[in-house]
């Protein structure tokens, strides 16, 4: 085995970075580097190669001041008012949060005033507790409205936008609060009204471990894939833990503790039991006894939207809470219910599975030229709207649509208009906490982003010969159809679906019809035709699939890659009947340990390389047929 | 400072702690509203930042238009400004950084390489060819992600090191190592796609 195949990353990175520096002050050549590190060259050359080319670019030479410049600059500059940081102000004590609006209105001038000895004694006491440093590894809070306070020192005082929140902090929402917590590593866990917990535990050290306490209300919680042993996200509940990696999973606290599995799978324990929901499942615990543990009902959202390169797109809820990706390679997941799939893996689809009357922004960020198509589907019925004409590359549209519901309690949507968003201003339509981690992941799949608008834009399909979504956070929704949204019955759905805090109703993840089960049969397919007759087909299913998890352990945690299986299997099940059947097992308990275990320190543009299929990709765009839209309301969409 | 027409501007380093000490002390008087002082720092920085820009934006009237909106709005900000460890250009590099961003978002992404004033050869051939070579790189450039653009013109453009880039892309040194081998890889890999070099 050879240096350069057991080199690092780092060590790699830490060479180049070496061999540019002496490019860069002209210490060494291309070659000279090359021959200093001779394990290194093949990986080395390359991108020194395209550094060299980078380096025959002119330099732009600095440019003298410009007197007249300086001047007006200094005009302006006198004419400018600085920004002064403001304080939290703490508020006196509420008795309960869900006081009518006018008594809090009158709490909150009194504090801000802040004219009485009381109120500043108050003040210097959060000044203090300010000044107390930043926890080694927070969160961050995003206040999306409503009030959100924090527990200190037996008060309940108001918590700002933005506040940086570490382990012991105890917060609450009132009855309109909405806020999102962004933890260190990007998983993010989204608060309803009325919802109480502690933050327990958050630790990054190496691996993650963030524990919380849920003592009411709604948690939406949108776990970043971590496939390290021992890597952590609770939730407890006075009834139960809930244990999670990489997945979306919502948890109620009332009178019981409900839980509900959107994506992967969650661990359940209570005093005398413990279960596992896979996507679609949920279950109910009351006072440590699991009262039923089922298969979500299986209605179909309400909102559908199918979006394809080359526009990357997102949702924002009338709460101000989104859902989708953007093209610095984004994903995220903040509104309850709903769902989205990466744009790296197929077209991107956005599902809400709980709408709140008011109005929707759809955002569609065009990032290369080309034809595409937009795909509205409310309450089963269809719009497509061709967006070839569209925007321009780096322009955003804005598609407004209100929710209301009718006097007959059913819902419906009205398209308000479709406009470019003013310059700049839709950096600030999404509230997006970027941490390192995230960050990370998002270079690879704006990277897949861009590889697949490529391979369009180049009229082939994308190439198959690297992972098909290499960002771990790329988690293809489970409710992805490949056909049109069946319209249900009125009656079917249940009425709460259109109520704020109605609980989302999604479905299975262990559909193999997915995007990323989709690529996995397509690999596992080729391997098998690939194989020669004489190898029992079992092997040769086991071999490509411990492969093929080798190379998905960055993106995809254990528990989804088990509910994968499973799904895989049965797709397959016509091509491994000439082999011993029975020796595939469909549980995947002996694969999750080494899953655990396997994951590389590095990123999946360095474990692309070990994939060897070269059957076509796999296209796992949605084939909805052209419905009717005349009751469609979305029609306005165009006009 | 090698700056590229033959001309060395002498600029005290960033990491000289006598300079970083002085501009610690301009930035602290800022930070109380002493507009003087925020004028040294823009005498101090502002060349820097416009050549920055100028990489970015590809025209040098419109990268002076934009530092000048960077630099008030550092005024605005600074009394909000803490020091954490990194030098303060950094901080003015975010924010010239977020201003570019904004003026792609009002316009299609141009490259820094647009524009580009190309000394030129001697020879006709090679003069065609160096042009070439820059169309196909600004070609190549324009599909790569902010991030891996923002990365190889601060190393090759600005010659920064690897710590310089983390501290203004407020990433650790290493994630910066890395982010440079993919950026170079992708740039590979575009230059490839549009047909590689001339």
């Amino acid at each position: 085995v050879s240096r350069a195949q057991n080199a690092r990353p780092s060590e790699l990175d830490a060479v180049l970075d070496r061999c540019l520096d002496d490019l860069v002050a002209g210490r060494a050549s291309v070659e000279q580097c090359l021959a200093r590190w001779p394990e290194l060259a093949s990986e080395l050359r390359p991108a020194l190669e395209a550094a060299t080319v980078m380096r025959a670019v002119p330099r732009t030479p600095e440019r003298p001041h410009d007197p007249v410049r300086r001047t007006a600059f200094m005009a302006a500059l006198r004419e400018t008012p600085q920004q002064r940081p403001r304080r939290a102000f703490p508020r006196p004590r509420l008795p309960h949060l869900a006081l009518p609006g006018l008594r809090l209105t009158a709490l909150t001038r009194v504090a801000a005033a802040g004219a009485s000895a009381a109120a500043v004694a108050l003040i210097a006491v959060a000044l203090t507790l300010a000044g107390g440093g930043s926890p080694a590894a927070a969160s961050t809070l995003t206040v999306f409205g409503g009030e959100v306070e924090q527990f200190v020192e037996g008060e309940w005082a108001p918590l700002l936008d933005g506040t940086e929140l570490g382990a012991g902090a105890r917060l609450r929402t009132g009855a309109e609060g909405r806020a999102l917590l962004t933890f260190v590593d990007g998983s993010t866990a989204a608060i309803d009204p009325g919802t109480e917990l502690t933050i327990e535990a958050i630790e990054l050290n190496g691996v993650r471990r963030i524990a919380l306490a849920q003592q009411s209300g709604r948690l939406w919680n949108d776990v970043a894939p971590d496939g390290r042993l021992g890597a952590s996200y609770t939730v407890r509940t006075p009834d139960a833990l809930v244990s999670a990696q990489g997945t979306v999973f919502e948890t109620t606290v009332g009178e019981e503790t409900q839980v509900i599995t959107v994506e992967g799978a969650v661990e359940l324990t209570t005093d005398s039991e413990r279960r596992v929901l896979v996507a679609g499942e949920q279950a109910a615990v009351r006072q440590h006894q699991m009262l039923t543990a089922t298969q979500s009902s299986d209605a179909s959202p309400l909102l559908e939207l199918r979006v394809d390169v080359p526009f990357i797109a997102a949702l924002v809820a009338p709460s101000g809470r989104a859902t989708g990706a953007n093209p610095d390679g984004q994903l995220y997941n903040q509104i309850p219910g709903a769902l989205t799939s990466s744009p790296a893996s197929g077209p991107q689809s956005l599902v809400v599975g709980a709408l709140e009357p008011g109005v929707y922004q759809l955002l569609l960020r065009r990032v290369a030229r080309g034809p595409g198509e937009l795909v509205l589907a409310f309450d089963g019925v269809e719009r497509r709207i061709p967006t070839a004409r569209l925007g321009e590359v780096g322009e955003t549209l804005l598609l407004r649509f209100e929710i209301s519901v009718g006097p007959d309690g059913a819902p419906t949507a009205r398209a308000i208009d479709l406009r470019p968003v003013p310059a700049g201003a839709d950096a600030t339509l999404e509230r997006l906490v970027v941490t390192d981690r995230a960050q990370e992941r998002a270079e690879l799949l704006a990277e897949a982003v861009r590889a697949r608008v490529a391979a369009q834009l180049a009229d082939r399909p994308a190439p198959t010969d690297r992972p098909p979504t290499p960002a771990p956070s790329d988690r293809p929704p489970s409710n992805v159809r490949p056909n049109a949204t069946p319209r249900p019955a009125p009656s079917d759905r249940p009425p709460s679906n259109v109520r704020p805090n109605a609980t989302p109703r999604p479905a299975p993840t262990a559909d193999a019809g997915d995007a990323l089960g989709a690529r996995l049969i397509q690999q596992l397919r080729a391997a098998l035709r690939a194989a020669p007759a004489d190898v029992p087909r079992a092997q040769v299913f086991e071999e490509a699939w411990e492969r093929l998890t080798r190379q998905f352990v960055a993106q995809v945690d254990a528990a989804r890659m088990a509910t994968l299986r499973e799904a895989v299997i049965e797709e397959l099940r016509d091509e491994l009947r000439d082999g011993p059947r029975g020796s595939i097992a469909p549980s995947a308990t002996a694969t999750a340990p080494r899953l655990a275990t396997a994951k590389p320190e590095t990123d999946a543009n360095d474990t692309s390389g070990s994939a060897t299929s070269d059957a076509p990709s796999s296209d796992a765009t949605p084939t909805a047929t052209p419905t009717s839209s005349e009751s469609s309301n979305l029609d306005g969409a165009t006009r | 400072v090698e700056t590229g027409d033959g001309v060395t501007a002498i600029r005290p380093a960033a990491a000289d702690p006598v300079e970083r000490a002085r501009v610690d002390a301009l930035v602290e008087r800022a930070r109380q509203g002493d507009a003087d002082a925020f004028g040294a720092i823009y005498d101090r920085f502002q060349p820097e930042i416009v050549r920055y820009l100028r990489h970015r934006v590809g025209d040098m009237d419109h990268a002076e238009d934009l530092c000048q909106q960077v630099f008030l709005k550092a005024w605005q900000a600074i009394p909000r400004y803490q020091q954490r460890g990194a030098p303060f250009q950094s901080w003015l590099y975010r924010m010239a950084h977020n201003q570019m961003v904004d003026h792609f978002r009002r316009q299609r992404p141009t490259t820094d390489l647009e524009g580009v004033d190309v000394p030129e050869p001697a020879e006709a051939e090679a003069r065609v060819e160096h042009a070439e070579l820059v169309e196909h790189l600004q070609s190549a450039m324009e599909r790569l992600s902010e991030d891996h653009r923002q990365v190889l013109v601060l190393r090759f453009l600005m010659e920064k090191s690897a710590a310089e880039i983390g501290a203004i892309m407020g990433r650790k040194e290493v994630t910066v190592r890395g982010l440079q081998l993919r950026a170079l890889r992708a740039l590979r890999t575009q230059i490839e796609t549009v047909g590689g070099l001339p």
